[in-house]
């Protein structure tokens, strides 16, 4: 089953005005593969993500197309869009212990999402499968965590119970956002190698989230780079990592901060002067930051081309 | 559980209202007596017979006072569970439901927190026969809007959490949501604020009889006790200290409680 997200603009009206918070983006998600969306805070990642399953905020304006499976997911019906959540798209937040609710057991919380998509499972069977899945997860003695609360685990263990929430329904398509953000840097590793896992045994297909190249690196097929609301780069992870083109997504690279102190930096994006959200700059979004802007680029904006094996939006692409 | 010793007194003091009030009706079979005119007549003082004394009747006060703390704990009850219910309702489902229907909703609690509420108790209690079920009705009725604000307010926050986000892109329905993950969060501040108006309904009722518009005699109330009392001031002050004291215990202890309560909430 894929997704594919066709020309979708997100945007907002406040006190008259218009923010555009993405815009005309379009990807698609091939069964089993793993797509990374990169973009500093702000970008439109979230929304995105969202907006895939339909759970923006009602005040948000969305056009453009969602199809999963040949069917429009912005135009569903609510009973249509509450089966399809969960049980074919699942989402995994950026913070495991808030996305887990505080007063009930997470075995309550378990139980309760096996038995919404499995109604004929008996409170014990979906206890069995509870416990089973956090085996699967990695948490040990998993029969006795049934009775704790999320504010007794430490917060990878959280991720590995959100985590385990999401697999009870076997979802083919899961959408990570953030899913190591708040976690250190080991914890994160192994996060990362249970997804990778699961995504192997499940045959699911992952649309990763992150600001964090190195996770992007670590487990993505396809990288798509996102800057204000515009795909400025998409291509297969290693064109984008060796080779990056989009001055932007060079500049991404140069702002990971490296134990070799001597490191030549390549390209360095300016400080971004403040520029309101409701100002739509004419030309390339980058343009304000990009070292190599031109007068062309403040005028007109460039469109997503091929370039090689990867798409660039950029009159002047590196490399 | 953890209280301090105030919160345990006051407790106690309810359980000792609530167990006396039972006691004279059916162990004690002495409910009869406290309706029953004294042959002797006349306040008599307070004695070994008559702890608290007797009223102008002959009643004994004592007997009087927990057949009245039967009625006025039960319309205390009855009443905050009554607010307590159309607040949750009202603030849930403004909370939850789209802006302008809150917004209308809200506008209705506005304006029934705007009426005089003793005053619409007072004509209502004048304009139909004075029964005890018109009392504890029109004070529930007339007691909810704070619930009702307090619930919205945290459904608000509530459903902003990430929790609720995530619980949605599980799958589940809106009633799911509300009623499982939302509304738990929303009780303990509603269980405070219940017991703080139980002591609130209390006093409404007796304010309510003693002005003659709640519960009527024979059948006595602290409110209608003080009424009684009032033209033997000089003479049997016992008549007013005992029902007075009794009100202001239930009252205090409900308020105790209720602080108890809440400070253990927000240690959580």
């Amino acid at each position: 089953m894929s997704l594919r997200v066709h020309h979708v603009s997100i945007s907002f009206r406040e006190k008259g005005k218009i923010f555009q918070a993405v815009q005309d983006m379009s990807f698609d998600i091939e069964p089993g593969s793993t797509v990374g969306l990169v973009g500093e805070s702000g970008s439109g990642k979230t929304l995105t993500a969202l907006s895939i399953l339909n759970l923006l905020p009602k005040e948000a304006l969305v056009t453009g197309e969602i199809e999963w499976e040949g069917q429009n997911i912005l135009a569903m019906s609510q009973p249509k869009l509450r089966a399809i959540r969960g049980k074919e798209i699942g989402l995994i937040f950026q913070n495991p212990l808030a996305s887990l609710n505080p007063v009930y057991t997470i075995g309550n919380q378990l139980i309760e999402t096996i038995r919404l998509h499995h109604r004929e499972l008996s409170v014990k069977d979906a206890r069995d499968k509870a416990i089973d899945l956090l085996q699967k997860v990695g948490i040990s003695d998993p029969a006795s965590r049934l009775s704790y609360y999320p504010h007794q685990f430490s917060l990878g263990m959280c991720q590995r119970v959100v985590i385990a929430l999401t697999l009870s329904m076997q979802p083919t398509l899961l959408i990570a956002d953030e899913p190591t953000a708040s976690l250190d840097v080991t914890v994160q590793a192994q996060i990362l190698d249970l997804l990778c896992a699961i995504q192997a045994e499940f045959n699911m297909s992952i649309l990763l989230i992150s600001h964090d190249l190195g996770v992007i690196a670590q487990t993505c097929d396809h990288v798509l780079v996102m800057y204000r609301g515009h795909i400025v780069e998409s291509g297969p992870k290693t064109e984008i990592v060796l080779s990056p083109r989009h001055p932007y997504t060079q500049a991404l690279f140069a702002a990971i901060p490296s134990i070799h102190l001597d490191r030549p930096v390549a390209v360095k994006a300016k400080i971004a002067e403040p520029i309101s959200p409701f100002d739509q700059p004419t030309g390339c979004v980058f343009c304000t930051r990009c070292p190599y802007a031109t007068d062309k680029c403040r005028t007109q904006s460039p469109t997503l081309e091929d370039r090689g094996a990867s798409k660039v939006a950029c009159f002047f692409p590196l490399g | 559980m953890k209280l301090p010793l105030s919160a345990w007194v006051s407790i106690g003091l309810l359980g000792l209202f609530f167990v006396g009030s039972l006691a004279i009706q059916w162990p004690l079979k002495m409910d009869a007596q406290s309706f029953d005119p004294n042959l002797v007549g006349g306040p008599l003082s307070p004695s070994f017979a008559h702890i608290f004394g007797t009223d102008d009747a002959g009643r004994d006060t004592l007997l009087r006072c927990l057949s009245g703390a039967k009625l006025s704990l039960s319309i205390g009850l009855v009443s905050v569970m009554m607010a307590t219910s159309i607040g949750l309702a009202v603030g849930l489902v403004s909370g939850f439901s789209p802006r302008w229907i809150d917004a209308g909703v809200m506008r209705f609690v506005d304006f029934v927190m705007a009426l005089p509420t003793f005053f619409l108790i007072l004509s209502i209690q004048v304009l139909l026969k004075p029964s005890i079920w018109n009392v504890v009705v029109v004070i529930g009725a007339t007691s909810w809007m704070g619930t009702a604000r307090m619930v919205r307010a945290s459904v608000l926050s509530l459903k902003e959490r990430p929790f609720i986000l995530v619980a949605r892109a599980r799958g589940l329905s809106s009633r799911r949501l509300l009623f499982k993950h939302i509304l738990p969060h929303t009780l303990s501040p509603v269980l405070v604020s219940a017991m703080l108006g139980m002591g609130h309904a209390i006093l409404t009722e007796s304010v309510l009889s003693f002005l003659g518009l709640g519960v009527q005699p024979p059948c006595p109330s602290w409110g209608n006790m003080l009424e009684d009392s009032l033209s033997y001031m000089y003479q049997a002050p016992w008549m007013a200290i005992a029902p007075g004291m009794c009100i202001v215990c239930v009252v205090m202890a409900t308020a105790v409680i209720g602080d108890a309560w809440q400070e253990r909430i927000q240690q959580i």
